[in-house]
């Protein structure tokens, strides 16, 4: 046996294999699919402070192995979601990480406060990158925003804080820094890619809003490297979150230095995947003459 | 919701571009979990193919559920469709489901009407079913572009026949039953007999579901109308799905899914913003 713990910070996760925030829902939904309290954790969609109700649709177009997509943070807000959503969910005995996202500097710490509170929410993920709200400039691109937003919720909940970042950027050795030294305790690499749908005979967006984002496993590669800059740059657990659909996905990103894992589009595909991939982990790492996760992670050469 | 790896029995052509899937249990097993609690109008996400591209499941109802097995009445329109009609007697196909709601039965009528537009008909035979189990008469119209977008051939014809409910075919251009929209049909049936209780339900393009929704829902006749969107999940999960419409008030707007809320609605709620609703 396979020892498959992880530590985020102060929270020890079964096994490194997570679902994804945005692609699970509440995680409820998935119930009968999916034994939640089986998964590493369960990463809620993203809330902010107040209810949003996202772009027009359509919302998602398929493309080449992957899909873009522009939801616009659609949600019911920080306090209906903890009212509403949260209960049923812990009640499954699933790890609970809450995703939060703020706009103005501030609702970082009101939004760590408010998850520091939530009974059975075991830690929080700063969404820093996600491309649909249709700022200018993601705050995961700006390592002083970046350290701002971390600093804001390391103040406000002693739950670990994992600061999720945007591949849109020219190295993320910057901003994977500049989260672990405002004291983060992980870091998710990454959100999705920016991207454009065509419609080229009405000249205009294939999706209701201008832009999306690109998921699934097309992005696989990018993401690898992604992966590996970061877990080069900083000393805190990496978490791969890009075109993962199978377990030997897991393991190239286990090998290039994610301590864990999320399963984002691959759930649309086989609402089961993160169940299928786990049940293959731990035989798997045996085979390969790990004895813990940790003797596998990074070991690429 | 169920997911279960079923066994093709048939993947037939019925005529032009539509096919027929009959999906079953192994032998051994009792019953399909998902056929045993499927309703009429509500769908299945099919794994259309094993790869990555296309990539996504592709939703389609049920035309025909029994335990052991049911059925999906698709037509080609796309690289998963496509990719759907390659299937052979006896490959593994993953699906899962029933999602979203289905039809309900409406009480005290005397007439069921059943509109159907093209692929719309897939929904119609469960529903004949469970309107055929209410002392109210059945009947079904069927519109489409052309003869060729009549998939009224075949075992579906004969599934139909079994029925014994009158049906009447409208083609735009005349080349099957009568000329004409499906919906100048359902007008003149309801002007016709203005003092039956009728109930209707329908399934096809949007602008078919618009004009049925504007013949019926300001004369308070009850009407629910199955609508299509592009799916990722189906599961309600991801928010993709969603169209605009009323919000439970009546006074603002609010976007609901297709997938999980739907994809059987009131049209009442879709009244004002029938605009914003693309054909997927
Ligand atoms: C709830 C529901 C039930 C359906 N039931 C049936 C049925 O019983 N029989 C049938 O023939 N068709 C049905 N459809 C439509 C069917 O799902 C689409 O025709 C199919 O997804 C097209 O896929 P494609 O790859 O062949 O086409 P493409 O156009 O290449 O598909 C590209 C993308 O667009 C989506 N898409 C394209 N057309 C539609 C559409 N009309 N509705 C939703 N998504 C679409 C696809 O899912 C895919 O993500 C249903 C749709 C919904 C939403
Ligand atoms: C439809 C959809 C909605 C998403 N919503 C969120 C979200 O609310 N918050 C977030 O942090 N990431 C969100 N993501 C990003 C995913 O969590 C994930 O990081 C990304 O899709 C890359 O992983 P994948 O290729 O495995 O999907 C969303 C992705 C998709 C496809
Ligand atoms: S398709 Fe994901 S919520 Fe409907």
């Amino acid at each position: 046996m396979a020892n498959l713990e992880v530590a985020i910070g102060s929270l020890t996760l079964k096994n490194p294999v997570m679902l994804a925030s945005g692609t699970s829902g509440s995680g409820e939904e998935l119930h009968g699919l999916l034994q939640l309290d089986r998964v590493g954790a369960v990463v809620t969609k993203t809330v902010t402070l107040e209810p949003r109700e996202g772009h027009p649709p359509p919302r998602t177009v398929e493309t080449a192995s992957g899909m873009v997509n522009a939801i616009g943070l659609a949600n019911m807000g920080a306090d209906a979601f903890i009212a509403e959503k949260l209960p049923p969910l812990v009640a499954t005995g699933a790890t609970v990480i809450a995703s939060v996202a703020g706009f103005a500097e501030e609702e970082w710490g009101e939004l760590a406060a408010k998850m520091d509170a939530a009974e059975g929410v075991s830690a929080v993920e700063l969404n820093l990158s996600c491309p649909n709200t249709g700022e200018e400039k993601l705050i995961a691109q700006d390592p002083a925003q970046i350290t701002a937003a971390v600093s804001k919720a390391r103040a406000a909940t002693s739950k670990p804080v994992i600061a999720k970042l945007t591949p849109n950027v020219t190295d993320i050795a910057g901003p994977a820094v500049a989260a672990a030294d405002a004291g983060a305790d992980a870091v998710t690499v990454a959100n999705t890619l920016q991207a454009l749908v065509v419609d080229w005979r009405r000249k205009k967006s294939r999706l209701g809003a201008p832009q999306g984002g690109f998921s699934g496993p097309a992005v696989k590669p990018h993401i690898l490297y992604l992966v590996n800059r970061a877990a080069a740059g900083v000393n805190i657990p990496v978490i791969a979150s890009g075109g993962i659909m199978t377990v030997e996905d897991v393991c190239e990103y286990l090998c290039v230095g994610a301590s864990a894992v999320q399963i984002g589009t691959a759930t649309f595909v086989d609402p089961s995947a993160a169940m299928k991939i786990l049940d293959k982990l731990e035989p798997l790492l045996v085979s390969l003459g790990a004895e813990k996760l940790a003797d596998y992670v990074g070991s690429y050469a | 919701m169920f997911q279960e790896n079923l066994i093709v029995g048939s993947n037939e052509n019925v005529t032009g571009d539509y096919y027929l899937m009959h999906l079953e249990i192994g032998e051994r097993e009792e019953e399909t979990a998902i056929a045993s609690a499927a309703k009429p109008g509500q769908f299945v996400q099919v794994r259309v193919h094993e790869g990555t591209a296309p990539l996504l499941r592709r939703p389609f109802t049920f035309y025909k559920a029994r335990k052991r097995f049911f059925e999906i009445l698709y037509k080609i329109s796309g690289e998963g469709t496509r990719a759907l009609c390659r299937y052979n007697k006896g490959e593994r196909v993953d699906v899962v489901g029933p999602l979203g709601n289905g039809f309900t039965l409406v009480p005290d009528v005397d007439e069921h009407l059943l509109v159907a537009g093209g692929s719309g008909l897939a929904s119609m035979y469960l529903l004949s079913r469970m309107c055929g189990r209410s002392p109210a008469k059945t009947v079904l119209l069927l519109g489409a572009q052309n003869k060729d977008d009549v998939p009224m051939r075949r075992s579906v014809a004969q599934d139909f026949d079994g029925l014994a409910i009158p049906i009447q075919v409208w083609t735009n251009d005349g080349s099957l039953g009568n000329t004409g929209f499906v919906t100048k049909a359902l007008e003149k049936i309801l002007q016709d007999a203005a003092k039956m209780r009728f109930a209707v339900y329908a399934s096809g393009p949007i602008g078919m579901l618009r004009k049925v929704a504007e013949l019926t829902t300001p004369f308070g006749i009850p009407t629910q109308i199955s609508l299509e969107q592009h799916i990722a999940c189906g599961l309600g999960v991801c928010e993709g799905c969603v169209v605009k419409t009323k919000d439970d008030s009546g006074s603002g707007y609010a976007y609901r899914k297709v997938c999980s809320d739907g994809p059987v609605f009131d049209p009442a709620i879709f009244e004002g913003y029938w605009d914003e609703i693309v054909e997927p």
